[in-house]
């Protein structure tokens, strides 16, 4: 429970929406064939081995994964991961050059864009400049031939819904960002298509007006009962809004998870450095007598001795920062850099650089040294080479000071002298409203 | 004080700025159309002989001069001949090789190339397709067995002979200006548009053509201005032959003020075509550019 309300906390009032979803997403996701589902199979879309290539280079690698109906499916990732494409494949603006694409059990993969049953909203958001708002939305029921008095009530249903109805003769021209963007939305929203492609539809918003067209987005979504395949390289809007968010990297998944799973278990070092911001530190582990240490910090061991020479994972929001006389792992400070709710003070420990997120104003001095502890479950594990996760737990930190794991002789001199300095320096007198 | 003379300076400066091209289009454009106004109410003075102020006398004269009226059709036909023809020809041609084709780079290159001729050497090149015995056309009309036509000499047919000839000449010019034009409309409205299963002639309707209509007006008005301004193939082809029957109002123009010397006559005909132009082009101004939506 730390680490999701935490996240959102400091965001603002995304949290409950959010923990929302993570109670619904359960059921769909986990078992996708489930029968209940069958009434919306329609909406059902699948991808087996997908690829796009172009020449040599494989933009998307043999990607495949499952959709329900209902669902809000996130494809995050760096700019050039395939995302995009992938988006594109299932719209059919591009041919797939190998593989099998599905929407409601039947094979689309070379079906025209306009037979798929589907509606896009574009980053740009592709509206017609010399067209009304009006003219704008009913575009598509033109063009498939919907009686004009059809038209004119899904016209004032949908622009309802999106508030629109005010601006409805104006041009494109004559609209804010925001209001443009519903526009969009409400063209995909009166085709009545189940599903729904979007394609980084916020990214050419301001930052607080993205916020409530996230919020807007979602509600509607639920309200209506789409599927929904969203693109973007935003983690804020993968995390809250998001059913379920498949990362990429280079053409391929990283990982298919609830947002939390991602969060909370992140399945590769690059899915843990991509979610989280600051983003998930990563810190080399070496070898000492009594199991891996942090490198360059000896004196107190992390985890068993299997994880040396590989990554150790720790989210900033995790680590506790204690006073010097604490149990835990020592640790210096560098500087902090407040922000409101919360600072992020940088630690050195040994050769490595980390970074806490600590609520408030934690008055600390350059310089001054503190221990820092974390939960078991916290401490991640990365394979160096591959950057996949390990199965390893981590020592528990918070165990009274002087067991096994300290270095006799080192530990005592230093104890007292950290003493004598944090008495004069307050540093971890914060510590206790840190993180938990 | 010395803001004010630093305003003057400015004024100054901009002024000699202006300087080049206002004594360039003074020259050449405003002081020519004002001699040229003043020119059409005289009489020509022969033999040294002061010219002689008449009033309107010339344009009395050019209402009842029926190969000014002749002309005056000719040129409306080769306008509504060749104008729509070209502007359709251009945008066909224009879609075309916007669209993803082989060779693409080489397909715009062939259509280009007739712009770049001088009309006088495009001219010369058609004189060799339209000679009765040796031309090109009615070579292949005798392969198929058919009589030839006399494409220049015949009256009924030597006006659309030159109309032709100057589409071919034209469309490729206005192509530049569509192909331009399409290639700013962005690609997402396209795939809008096909998302909703909309049909391509649908979206051209739509979508394409209105989002053209800028360059639309904007060739229009100089098709028109070509219309009535570039003569020279007539030179080449035709002079205004056989029997006025290809005489255009330039060309009655050039021959007025240097086959026959009456270079007054000359000025009311131009005089005249200035206004026809600036009437039109104002109609079509406000007209179509309340229609048309700049981006």
């Amino acid at each position: 429970m730390t680490a999701m309300p935490r996240l959102h906390g400091q965001r603002g009032s995304s949290m409950n929406p959010d923990n929302n979803n993570q109670g619904q997403d359960q059921g769909p996701q986990r078992q996708p064939s489930a029968p209940h589902a069958t009434m919306r199979d329609h909406q059902r879309i699948r991808l087996e081995a997908v690829s796009k290539r172009w020449g040599d280079t494989a933009a998307v690698d043999a990607i495949g994964f499952d959709v329900a109906p209902g669902e809000f499916v996130i494809l995050l990732g760096p700019s050039g991961c395939g995302k995009s494409t992938t988006l594109r494949m299932i719209a059919g603006l591009e041919q797939a050059s190998s593989g099998r694409i599905e929407i409601g059990g039947r094979d689309v993969t070379h079906l025209p864009p306009g037979d798929r049953g589907i509606s896009m909203v574009f980053q740009s958001y592709a509206l017609f400049p010399h067209l009304s708002v009006a003219d704008n939305i009913v575009f598509g029921l033109r063009s498939r031939k919907v009686p004009k008095a059809e038209r004119r009530e899904r016209l004032a249903r949908v622009a309802q819904l999106v508030d629109l109805e005010a601006y409805l003769e104006r041009k494109p021209a004559q609209l804010s960002g925001g209001q443009r963007q519903r526009v969009a939305l409400a063209r995909a929203i009166i085709s009545e298509h189940p599903i729904c492609l979007m394609d980084e539809p916020l990214s050419n918003l301001d930052a607080r007006l993205r916020g409530e067209m996230r919020r807007e987005i979602k509600a509607l979504q639920q309200r209506l009962g789409m599927t929904v395949i969203y693109v973007t390289h935003d983690q804020v809007e993968a995390m809250s809004m998001g059913d379920r968010v498949i990362l990429m990297q280079d053409g391929r998944i990283v990982q298919d998870a609830t947002p939390s799973e991602l969060y909370e278990r992140p399945a590769s070092a690059f899915a843990a450095g991509f979610i989280g911001s600051p983003a998930m530190n990563l810190v080399t582990l070496s070898a000492a007598a009594d199991g891996a240490v942090i490198d360059g910090e000896p004196r107190c061991s992390v985890a068993p001795h299997e994880a040396k020479g590989h990554w150790l994972g720790l989210r900033p929001e995790e680590i506790r920062l204690l006073p010097a006389d604490a149990p835990g792992v020592p640790a210096e400070v560098i500087d902090a850099e407040y922000l409101g709710a919360d600072s992020i003070v940088r630690l050195k420990v040994g050769s490595q650089q980390l970074r806490a997120r600590l609520d408030g104003r934690p008055s600390l001095a350059a310089g001054s040294p503190c221990r820092l502890q974390w939960r078991r479950e916290a401490a991640h594990f990365f394979d160096a080479g591959d950057g996949q996760r390990l199965a390893i737990a981590g020592h528990d930190l918070a165990a009274p000071p002087g067991r096994h794991r300290f270095e006799p002789g080192l530990a005592g001199a230093s104890t007292q002298e950290r003493e004598a300095r944090a008495s004069s320096h307050p540093a971890g007198n914060d510590s206790s409203g840190v993180n938990r | 004080m010395l803001i004010h003379n630093a305003d003057r300076r400015m004024q100054i400066y901009g002024a000699l700025l202006l300087l080049p091209a206002a004594v360039l289009l003074g020259t050449f454009a405003y002081l020519p159309t004002v001699a040229t106004l003043i020119n059409s109410f005289f009489l020509p003075g022969f033999r040294g002989a002061p010219p002689e102020f008449v009033g309107l006398e010339n344009y009395a004269m050019l209402v009842e001069d029926r190969t000014f009226w002749r002309v005056a059709r000719n040129n409306l036909i080769y306008a509504f001949g060749t104008i729509p023809t070209s502007i359709a020809l251009a945008l066909g041609m224009a879609l075309f090789v916007n669209a993803r084709l082989p060779g693409r780079g080489f397909v715009r290159m062939a259509y280009f190339t007739p712009t770049i001729l001088p009309m006088i050497a495009a001219a010369n090149i058609w004189m060799f397709f339209y000679a009765p015995q040796i031309g090109l056309f009615n070579k292949l009309l005798g392969a198929l067995g058919l009589s030839g036509v006399n494409w220049l000499g015949d009256p009924s047919v030597a006006l659309t002979s030159v109309i032709v000839m100057t589409v071919w000449k034209e469309a490729g010019f206005f192509m530049i200006f569509y192909l331009a034009a399409l290639q700013s409309i962005p690609p997402e409205l396209k795939e809008a548009s096909d998302l909703e299963g909309t049909s391509r002639w649908s979206f051209f309707w739509r979508v394409t053509f209105p989002l053209l209509m800028p360059t639309t007006l904007f060739v229009l008005i100089n098709a028109l201005i070509n219309a009535v301004r570039v003569v020279d193939h007539l030179f080449i082809l035709t002079k205004g032959g056989p029997n006025n029957a290809t005489n255009l109002l330039l060309y009655y123009v050039y021959e007025n003020a240097f086959s026959f010397f009456d270079r007054t006559y000359a000025a009311t005909i131009t005089v005249v075509i200035l206004l026809v132009l600036a009437v039109v082009a104002t109609l079509k101004f406000t007209v179509i550019d309340r229609r048309t939506h700049y981006q």
